[in-house]
């Protein structure tokens, strides 16, 4: 009966090492929570937000459902939450109308030119390939 | 920023998740499935799948086509094909939309109920995936329930998902939209038949998960289909005109509904298959050794269980006996039954060799063989657990210490391997014009 019980429980024990393995290969993912989250926040003052994804990013986490389309959707629903009573919700509206920005995300693939990036606002990247970009064009 | 949740804590509260179990219970245990079976620990699998959705709510590469596809089917409806992603990002193969619309149909009421409250579209990726797990956790609470009508043991049915919920990379995947895990629903609906003994429903099913999403099911198919037939479990005949009438149907449903999303006449497996196949690129992206599989991938997806698969295997009735000892009164779990652990296993054997190879090597591609392994292993658990209850719970008997040996030899080797995400995070550079013309 130990024996059986020691099985399960060591089974048991190696899913929550493989489960904490596996949540942190999504580091696309959470790139995207951010980015979303830091644009909400600072309101950009530029009319077209142009978001480049990387490959790595694309491939680990990034998809459809990370994108929104425009400012003001995040923007009614943050403050929908914060004040779910009907007269701050008509204020957050317009707003929200107001502000409204698109965002564009971009895929491209082998970005190798530093120059290449001067057409986004916002950046998706893995570390060293933004430090040797950087690097670049101190040279 | 506030990230204690794998989502953030503004971000994605529990809520969803909350809610889908609680509605999830509700439908199981009345309404839909009032006749259905459901036992507490078929809703154990249910969660724990659920709860790795929660903990791991992304998607990789692989699963990319199935999960845009949900997106666009949930977002834009099945009209604007325009602004769906196979036109715009178009892949090097086309594959199916059935899986996806199966999920997004499950998904969406909950996602316009979120949606309808502000909810941020991030949850309908939690809401998609925890369908897909819904729909991989239907068929394999059915083959349990097969298997405990075949023994006449309800310890068998509860070994086989006690074995299921404790290994991780099945219910892992179970949820992840690849290829594989829509093929794994057919597949596993197909094992359910096999093993209540309709050999032409359960022929059926594996033509449809092969020609609908995975062309290489073709290598489970046929060690499978040459074992029903040596066994002389159908006859040749009725063996081609099931695998013929299901393969009509399942081309014509794929080739109907796929022509439509992608605007042209097509029947993507056949393209995958001629990509895959024919050209065979997969070589490209790396080579393992040909025992990758049994050294590897069959040791971390088994895990203590590949004990309790031997035992099944190997240890004869006659043993079985003598360990319960004498007077222990009526008999050991599935003594009524023929015992079907070898003719499950042994076209699993053929399966993962052939599979092997191939140079390229995934766990995804060899998926398939763990629940037909843990049925088997079911038999083994649960006459140990018999023969412990017999002998009283004193942990002395002989087969406990050769099963803790076992069960510290396999954690030693499966926790030695356990491929940790490569140290290389992902920064967000918040950038104006200046950072990189200065």
């Amino acid at each position: 009966m130990q024996g059986i019980a020691v099985a399960i429980i060591a089974n048991a024990a190696a899913c929550a090492v493989f489960v904490r393995a596996a949540s942190l290969n999504y580091p696309g993912g959470y790139a995207a929570l951010r980015l979303v989250e830091h644009l909400q926040k600072s309101q950009p003052t530029v009319d077209l937000i142009n978001v480049h994804v990387d490959n790595l990013a694309a491939q680990s986490g990034f998809s459809r459902f990370s994108q929104i389309d425009s400012l003001n959707n995040g923007a009614i629903a943050v403050c929908f939450f914060l004040s779910p009573n009907t007269n701050a919700h008509q204020d957050t509206d317009t707003v929200c109308c107001a502000v409204l920005k698109q965002v564009h995300f971009d895929k491209t693939e082998h970005l190798d030119n530093p120059g290449q990036f001067a057409d986004y606002t916002h950046l998706v990247t893995e570390v060293h390939a933004v430090v040797d970009s950087v690097g670049a064009t101190h040279e | 920023m506030a990230s204690t949740g794998p989502l953030g804590a503004d971000m994605l509260s529990p809520i969803p998740l909350l809610v889908a179990m609680v509605v999830g219970t509700r439908l199981t245990m009345s309404g839909l499935f009032r006749h259905a079976d459901v036992s507490g620990l078929d809703l154990l699998l249910l969660f724990v799948a659920w709860a790795y959705v929660y903990v791991c709510p992304f998607t990789k590469v692989e699963e990319s086509f199935n999960i845009q596809a949900a997106h666009d089917l949930l977002i834009f409806g099945p009209v604007e094909l325009e602004k769906f992603d196979h036109f715009e990002f178009p892949g090097v193969v086309p594959r199916t939309f059935l899986g996806a619309i199966a999920t997004a149909i499950l998904a969406a009421p909950f996602h316009l109920a979120a949606a309808a409250h502000g909810a941020p579209k991030i949850w309908a990726l939690t809401f998609v995936r925890a369908s897909l797990a819904f729909l991989v956790w239907v068929p394999l609470t059915r083959l349990g329930r097969a298997l405990g009508q075949h023994y006449g043991s309800t310890t068998i049915r509860n070994s086989f998902l006690l074995i299921c919920v404790t290994q991780f990379h099945f219910l892992f995947y179970c949820s992840r939209p690849l290829p594989n895990t829509f093929g794994l629903v057919l597949v596993l609906w197909a094992y359910t038949l096999w093993v209540q003994r309709k050999f032409s429903g359960s022929v059926r099913l594996f033509a449809a998960a092969t020609l609908i999403f995975r062309c290489d099911t073709l290598i489970l198919c046929a060690p499978v289909g040459v074992s029903m037939l040596l066994r002389r479990q159908i006859s040749f005949p009725a063996f081609l005109w099931a695998a013929v009438t299901g393969a009509a149907a399942s081309v014509a449903l794929t080739v109907a509904v796929d022509s439509y999303f992608w605007s042209r006449l097509i029947w993507p497996e056949l393209d995958v298959f001629w990509f895959n196949v024919i050209l065979n690129k997969s070589a490209d992206y790396g080579v393992q050794p040909l025992l990758w599989y049994l050294t590897s991938a069959l040791p971390r997806m088994l895990l203590v269980s590949a004990a309790f698969l031997g035992a099944s295997l190997l240890v004869p009735r006659r043993l079985w006996q003598c360990l319960r000892g004498p007077g222990a009164g009526a008999t050991e779990p599935g003594d009524g039954a023929r015992n079907l652990s070898w003719e499950l296993v042994l076209p699993m054997i053929a399966f993962v060799g052939l599979y092997s190879l191939l140079p390229h090597k995934e766990l995804r591609f060899i998926l398939y063989c763990v629940p037909a392994l843990n049925a088997a292993s079911a038999v083994g658990f649960a006459r140990a657990l018999d023969v412990a209850q017999t002998r009283g719970s004193k942990g002395s008997s002989f087969l406990s210490k050769v099963l803790a040996m076992f069960i510290f030899a396999v954690r030693i080797s499966s926790i030695g391997r356990v491929e940790f995400a490569e140290p290389r995070s992902l920064v967000l550079l918040l950038s104006s014009h200046s950072a990189f013309s200065s």
